[in-house]
């Protein structure tokens, strides 16, 4: 059972992506109407829910060791034990290091599914953008060739999203803090800060020296630690070459 | 102990090869009510009441005698008996004989009831061979063991036909197909490491295993049964086979096989028709020695094979068995709860891979495997992984260079049981399946999908040697069981990789094999596939025509190559309580941990898990030119490797408790495919790939969960499948060294990553779409 949550802004900014989901650029990919999607979207593919939770509880809030729920790890250490640091080739021993993460993702309803052919949906221009299918050079990348023929008997993956709240019937009263119907994807994220320290592979990641400079947050006014919550209703057909 | 003696099953066998002895008379067909009506005449009936008992001390069987690679295995401190009291009947034996005037048949029946058997030790020869005579007999002192086995059983055995017990017939003509066999046995399979008080137990339990010969349509029918090309052989058209069992583990026993201790985990089962089915034994072991064969079609020329099954030259003293079966609609793969609702999944209504194209396998299922109790230094020659080898035989190293592949072998250590895989394969899938639920009342609910579990295995080879590891002991008079293993397998595609490598452009590679991806339909697959994405056979019940009517589509892993390569390779029952002893030589002694009791897979030595393959889908009518996403290969190279299976942590709960510890080794940092790594490239572009390579440090799985769940505990309503686990990274592994890894662009690094400690909670799950 989702209870309803307030919203913020940053809802508005991804709700507005939402029509289609986010794939490689290399993927033709257009906005489809209601019915088109129901001429397509099948019954028995596969529905998947993941959740991943990294230094963090179920609620959003970072670890704090506590036995009873076989935390292993706590963020509030004075050891600073939740983190990860990155080196670039050619800077050796000069560390990125991300301190006080955690983070929390849920993807609610996500489908895999399949297209034998596209039917008439690939003749329409609207979803058919040759230069998708292009390499450099504007050679075809596509086996049978780069037209809308080929394309309505080609085979696809579908990843999809059903939409939840038909017709994004999505609700916010930002004054009230309350908001219905964005189900499908609940990230958050807490970065107290990032860090530049100095020191080989064993020494720099878990260095403590110096003060960081950018903290992020991603998440919910409902709480300080409550996961952003987003609506994502569509498919993404993906042809391979 | 008594020096150890030839049983009484070198008499029983050898009484049985005299009543097995062939006829050669010309037969016509016998009908089944014929057959009917010669059961029950005349013939000699053996009866052993209720109670009876037999022991042997020792069985042993010796293969390569008198030779420097003899071996042999030891079956030590047999029991076996008849259970007496309510419901028990004893075993009864008849041998039928007669003819109708024109044939003579024979025909063999038994039945047991309340069957108990027991195999105090299991062993090899080796350590005994080995050691100094004492008091002129074989030292059993030094004997070491597998471990302790129970069986029980109530059953029967139905077997004989025209023209004698053995009379495989002529295989060009049908008539002659005139066997009947017919086995089935309930019961119970225990296995314990210890003699020590609540010692751990694995046990298949409520285990049903039937073969038979039907006509096709369940009821029994005719088949082949006899020797056959010096191979004793079982043959059918239409064959039942079911193996079904539960799998429970006790974590600790009041008595040995304890059955009131035990935690179920999960239902495991196969039943159903199998079809084309032909089953035989041979003698002989594993060859030595290599040939050219330019009879097997390959992309290079003069490629030398190993003589593993003695086709090119000689081969040792073993047993072969050569299996090969084809699938019938009403198959079922079979897994659910062993405890609860019972709530389980039969994958149902197989199909060959790519039937109806030119390039379909011969047969659904094919397993020829050799048993070989081996000397020292005798074991099978090594494999090859990938490069453009040929889709049959076993290359040599240096052949396997010249198609570019890599040579891998681990040797057996002394001497084993080794178990050869050459050129198996699994060529069908399952299209749809049944969710066996139950709803609020506990009346069964049945949903039914068009879905497959797409698993198929291209090339399957394997060098697989057991050892038995545990000691005499003794104070007790008996034998510590543990089992120590060598592992090297692989699952290919053969070709693919490498063509692939090349986007399949000869141009770019001259030495890829062309018919890499024509070859789809016998290739390596993994898959979830949707098998009627036009939806024209829905609900409980669709006619035959709207299943014929189904497309297929499928998502996941295509044309993979699987290597698995383990040296020292120790799987041990863990218990959660302290054994009664701490001496590790006595055979009351166990390994307990509290916290993780279960079947302990393990290794302190180099192991190598390796994953490649196409990351894509297609329609499974033509998987010659999928829908291509991403090449994927995965390398997980440990210097420590655990593997925990077990029942349900808590009281109750219906799920498989796992469990892992991986310390990767990073590898030389100037090869990036040196150690363990992860790279995606892409298909048309294959240079083009990101990877995180050199990994190194620690990762564990804690508190894992795969759970079926069904309608009435899930928020969708519909049966789930959910995967969960604790993820700990670096220092929260159990005090592990920070996980590490290089990022890759290509060949060039772009940076590292390091996580000195972290926890990740994940949870997967997989539900059908409403």
């Amino acid at each position: 059972m989702k209870t309803k949550r307030p919203f913020v802004s940053v809802r508005h900014c991804l709700l507005l992506l939402c029509g289609v989901l986010f794939l490689a650029p290399t993927y033709a990919m257009q906005p489809m109407a209601d019915e088109e999607m129901s001429g397509l979207v099948g019954r028995e593919g596969v529905s998947l829910r993941l959740e991943l939770l990294i230094n963090a509880k179920a609620d959003g809030s970072p670890m704090n060791g506590d036995v009873g729920a076989g935390e292993q790890i706590d963020c509030g250490d004075a050891s600073d034990p939740c983190r990860f640091a990155m080196e670039f080739a050619g800077r050796d021993d000069k560390w990125i290091v991300f301190k006080g993460y955690s983070g929390i993702l849920r993807i609610n309803d996500i489908r895999l599914d399949a297209q034998a052919e596209l039917g008439a949906i690939g003749s329409n221009p609207a979803y058919f953008n040759i230069a998708k299918f292009q390499g450099i050079g504007g050679g075809c990348l596509l086996p049978g060739g780069c037209t809308v023929g080929n394309l309505d008997v080609s085979p696809a993956l579908r990843v999809s999203y059903p939409d939840t709240t038909p017709a994004f019937a999505t609700g916010a009263n930002p004054a009230a803090q309350v908001s219905s119907g964005f189900t499908s994807l609940e990230i958050g994220i807490i970065l107290d800060g990032i860090s530049v320290e100095f020191g080989n592979e064993s020494v720099g990641p878990v260095a403590n020296v110096n003060a960081p400079f950018l903290g992020l947050n991603v998440g919910d006014v409902a709480s300080a630690t409550a996961p952003a919550k987003i609506a994502i209703g569509g498919n993404a057909l993906i042809f391979g070459f | 102990m008594a020096s150890g003696h030839r049983s009484v099953f070198c008499y029983a066998s050898g009484l049985l090869l005299l009543v097995a002895s062939s006829a050669t008379s010309a037969m016509s067909p016998l009908e089944d009510d014929e057959m009917a009506a010669f059961s029950g005449q005349d013939g000699i009936s053996i009866n052993l009441n209720a109670g009876a008992q037999v022991l042997a001390d020792e069985v042993e069987w010796r293969m390569d005698a008198a030779t420097p690679q003899s071996a042999a295995l030891l079956i030590q401190d047999l029991q076996a008996s008849l259970q007496s009291g309510p419901g028990f009947t004893g075993a009864g034996f008849e041998v039928d004989v007669g003819g109708d005037g024109a044939d003579g048949y024979l025909v063999v029946r038994g039945s047991w009831s309340g069957l108990q058997a027991k195999i105090g030790a299991l062993g090899h020869s080796y350590y005994r061979d080995n050691a100094p005579l004492v008091g002129g007999g074989p030292d059993r002192t030094v004997d070491r063991s597998v471990g302790m086995f129970g069986i029980e059983s109530t059953g029967s055995l139905t077997m004989g036909g025209v023209g004698g017990l053995l009379n495989y017939g002529n295989p060009a003509d049908p008539t002659t197909a005139q066997s009947v066999f017919d086995l089935t046995s309930q019961g119970e399979i225990f296995y314990r490491q210890s003699t020590g008080l609540g010692a751990p137990e694995i046990s298949f339990g409520q285990l049903d295993f039937g073969f038979r010969f039907t006509d096709g349509a369940g009821n029994p029918g005719l088949g082949r049964f006899g020797i056959f090309n010096d191979r004793l052989t079982i043959a059918g058209d239409n064959l039942d086979f079911d193996l079904n069992f539960d799998l429970f583990f006790a974590p600790s026993t009041v008595t040995e096989f304890d059955k009131g201790s035990r935690l179920p985990m999960i239902v495991f089962g196969w039943e159903g028709g199998i079809e084309n089915a032909e089953i035989s034994l041979g003698s002989g072991g594993i060859g030595t020695g290599s040939s050219v064969d330019a009879s097997i079609p390959a992309v290079f020329p003069g490629l030398e094979y190993f003589n593993y099954e003695g086709q090119y030259g000689t081969r040792t003293e073993g047993l072969n068995i050569k299996a090969q079966w084809d699938y019938s609609e009403d198959f079922r793969f079979i897994l659910g709860q062993a405890s609860g609702d019972r709530i389980r999944v039969d994958f149902f209504d197989w199909r060959r891979m790519g039937a109806g194209t030119a390039g379909e396998a011969a047969y659904d299922l094919r397993l020829p495997f050799i048993l070989d109790a081996i000397g020292p230094l005798a074991g099978a020659d090594g494999l090859c992984f990938g490069g453009s080898q040929p889709s049959s035989g076993s290359l040599t190293s240096a052949s396997c260079g010249v198609v570019g592949g890599q040579f891998y072998n681990v040797p057996p250590k002394n001497s084993a049981l080794a178990v050869v895989i050459r050129d198996g394969g699994l060529h069908a899938y399952n299209t749809q399946a049944l969710v066996n639920d139950v709803d609020g009342l506990g009346d069964p609910v049945v949903d039914r999908f068009n879905w497959s579990l797409l698993y198929t295995f291209g090339k399957i080879d394997a060098n697989l040697y057991f050892y038995p590891d545990g000691g005499y002991d003794a104070i007790t008079d008996k034998y510590a069981g543990a089992l120590r293993s060598d592992v090297l397998l692989t699952i290919q595609s053969p070709g693919y990789w490498r063509a692939a490598q090349a986007n399949f452009d000869p141009l770019v590679d001259s030495g890829i094999d062309p018919n890499a991806r024509s070859r789809w339909a016998t290739n390596t697959h993994f898959l979830i596939a949707d098998t009627d994405i036009n939806k024209v056979a829905v609900g409980l019940n669709p006619s035959q025509a709207q299943l014929d009517a189904r497309e297929e589509f499928g998502i996941g892993i295509l044309n993979a190559d699987l290597l698995w390569r383990v040296d020292d390779f120790v799987i041990s029952l863990v218990g959660n309580t302290a054994p009664p002893t701490a001496d590790p030589n006595s055979s009351d002694f166990y390994q307990s941990d509290a916290n993780f009791p279960g079947l302990w897979l393990q290794t302190n030595n180099l192991a190598r898990y390796q994953f490649r393959g196409l990351f894509g889908g297609g329609n499974l009518n033509d998987l010659s030119n999928p829908a291509r996403i991403s090449l994927i290969d995965v390398n997980i190279e440990t210097d420590e490797f655990i593997f925990i299976l077990g029942p349900p942590r808590e009281p109750g709960a219906e799920y498989v408790a796992f469990d892992a510890l991986l310390n990767f080794t990073g590898g030389n940092p100037a090869d990036i495919f040196d150690g363990a790594y992860l790279t995606l490239a892409e298909p048309s572009q294959p240079t083009a790939f990101v990877g995180l390579t050199n990994v190194d440090g620690r990762i564990a799985w804690t508190d894992g969960r795969v759970q079926l769940s069904g309608n009435l505990s899930t928020a969708s309503g519909r049966p789930e499948l959910t995967i969960a686990n604790q993820l700990l990274i670096g220092s929260t592994a159990f005090g592990g060294d920070q996980l590490r890894a290089d990022v890759n662009l290509g060949m060039e690094r772009l940076g590292t990553i390091v996580i000195p400690s972290a926890h990740i909670s994940s949870s997967l799950s997989l539900t059908p779409q409403n």
